[in-house]
């Protein structure tokens, strides 16, 4: 087997057995990059220098028998507006060149510490709004990765590392790792940290997680996961043990939402609804169901939220440097410097009542089900369309896509759950039985 | 006033606003943002919030 097609968890399997070292799977995954990144162009920024010495000190370690953690020798990669101590976070953006942290985001030092080895930055959409990446999809080049979080999809689907840390304020966790054939993760708000994360909109930024298989993500959330008193929205709710949870997958309760069907392509609800028959015949306990009526103002609560809470993000920067902003996101703040108070405040309430409508719902079901996507990853560069993620990231509450199947052009979809806050350990529980039944995305060609 | 007439009063405020902001040149290159954003605060705005709905804070613990 190739080192570059190991999953996390059973690199750190190997490296904990002695069968493989870390300097050879970062040696792997350095040369897979310089053989692809160019026509992928997933990173902003590759550690080569620092990536090979902390895997020679993994190996050290390792040949003395200590092992810092469940990670051990195993790359991640960390989208690019993680703060990373000595390494450039720039956010993709011309009004943070050159900007060097002196610590490393929360998510990126319990990664560190758990052993996990940071190869390097994922390019972003410019601050994680809309004023695309470079970055390429592995399935299809002339198809995005969708976005904000686009080299951590694009990263992990072309092999070149098995784990990566992204962000999702409206969609742009989960819908690029669907679009890319991943699974990817979007916690319940407060679950991840994001001290040391470069905000979007402090109210509704989300930690995700991507890898190939939900195993891995599981051991990625339980690294990552737990409170930081130095991060405000953090939560004090106990972590799990994510992993253990997987040992007891059974067949969910699953509300299918009807209404994203008819809002996907014929294509999409074709592949989406093979993959509900395919779960019903594994046993799954598939009704329909229906979104709560303040549904009907969540996305306009949403983008009054975040318009607003990014031009307060950026109101110092923006007032010096106004010029260096691409359009997307300069027209973002603009707006969000003229949003009443009022608006804004009444958005909060709504925002409320629908977490509190959709906890309800939630009581009846292990997870809501609807298609990841309306579409698959769109070509050209713009990221795609981030509704089906939107009321999941205002709500707060966890969402998972894992892969479906391909649509006839050969572009992955995925299915989406949805749980209650603080229900990680059941939705991937959850998530893993589909896993099982729907099969794991092959690996697009390269 | 009905949810048409709502958004459109909406639009007039927020160009008037970003012309006194940012200039007229300015608030024309955001005249279809600025229609986008009238229609979400007319949502939001006509959507029936109860009285004694709070926002939410941080740290709220799960519903």
């Amino acid at each position: 087997m190739s080192l570059h097609t190991l999953d996390a968890l059973d690199a750190a399997r190997a490296i904990r057995e002695k069968v493989l070292s870390p300097v050879d799977l970062v040696d792997a995954l350095l040369e897979r990059i310089e053989r692809i990144d160019g026509r992928i162009q997933a990173w902003a920024l590759v550690d080569r220098d620092g990536a090979r010495l902390a895997a020679r000190q993994a190996a050290d370690e390792a040949a003395r028998g200590v092992f810092r953690g469940p990670l051990h020798g195993v790359p991640f990669g960390a989208k690019d507006i993680f703060y990373s101590a000595g390494l450039p976070t720039e956010a993709g953006s011309k009004v943070m060149a050159g900007f060097v942290p002196d610590y490393d985001a929360t998510s990126v030092a319990r990664l560190k510490a758990a052993g996990a080895i940071l190869l390097g930055k994922l390019h972003t959409t410019e601050f994680a709004t809309t004023d695309p990446a470079p970055t390429r999809n592995p399935w299809n080049l002339a198809c995005t990765p969708g976005g904000s979080s686009s080299g951590s999809a694009a990263a992990v689907a072309a092999r070149m590392i098995p784990l990566s840390l992204g962000t999702q304020t409206i969609g742009s966790n989960v819908r690029p790792a669907s679009y890319c054939g991943l699974v990817g993760l979007k916690p319940t708000f407060g679950r991840i940290s994001t001290r040391g994360v470069f905000a979007l909109s402090y109210t509704q930024d989300h930690v995700g997680l991507m890898a190939r298989s939900v195993e891995d993500v599981a051991l990625g959330l339980s690294v990552t996961a737990g409170h930081d008193p130095a991060d405000p929205s953090s939560s004090r709710e106990p972590v799990p043990d994510y992993l253990a949870a997987l040992t007891r997958r059974r067949a969910p309760r699953v509300g299918v939402l009807r209404e994203f069907f008819e809002r996907a392509t014929p294509e999409v609800a074709d592949v989406t609804a093979q993959a509900i028959n395919r779960l019903v015949r594994g046993g799954a306990d598939v009704e329909e169901t229906k979104l709560p009526p303040t549904f009907r103002a969540v996305a306009g609560a949403a983008y009054v939220i975040t318009r607003s809470e990014t031009a307060s993000v950026h109101a110092e920067r923006f007032a010096l440097k106004a010029d260096l902003y691409r359009p997307g996101i300069r027209g973002t703040i603009e707006m969000g410097m003229l949003i009443p108070g009022d608006i804004y405040v009444r958005a909060l309430r709504i925002r409320r009542q629908f977490r509190r409508e959709l906890s309800s719902l939630l009581e009846r079901y292990d997870a809501l089900l609807t298609p990841t996507t309306p579409t698959p990853a769109p070509e050209g560069m713009a990221t795609g369309d981030a509704s089906f993620q939107l009321p999941w990231s205002i709500s707060g509450l966890p969402s998972v896509t894992v892969p479906c199947g391909l649509t006839t052009s050969g572009l992955p979809l995925g299915v989406q759950l949805v749980g209650r806050a603080f229900t990680e350990a059941s939705l991937l529980s959850a998530a893993a039985w589909c896993e099982d039944v729907l099969g794991r995305a092959s690996a697009p060609s390269l | 006033m009905d949810h048409e007439g709502q958004r459109a009063e909406y639009a007039a405020q927020l160009r008037a606003a970003a012309e006194q902001r940012f200039g007229a040149a300015r608030a024309a290159e955001l005249a279809r943002t600025i229609d986008d954003v009238a229609g979400w605060m007319t949502d939001v705005a006509t959507f029936p919030v109860a009285a004694d709905d709070l926002p939410a804070f941080y740290g709220e613990p799960a519903p």
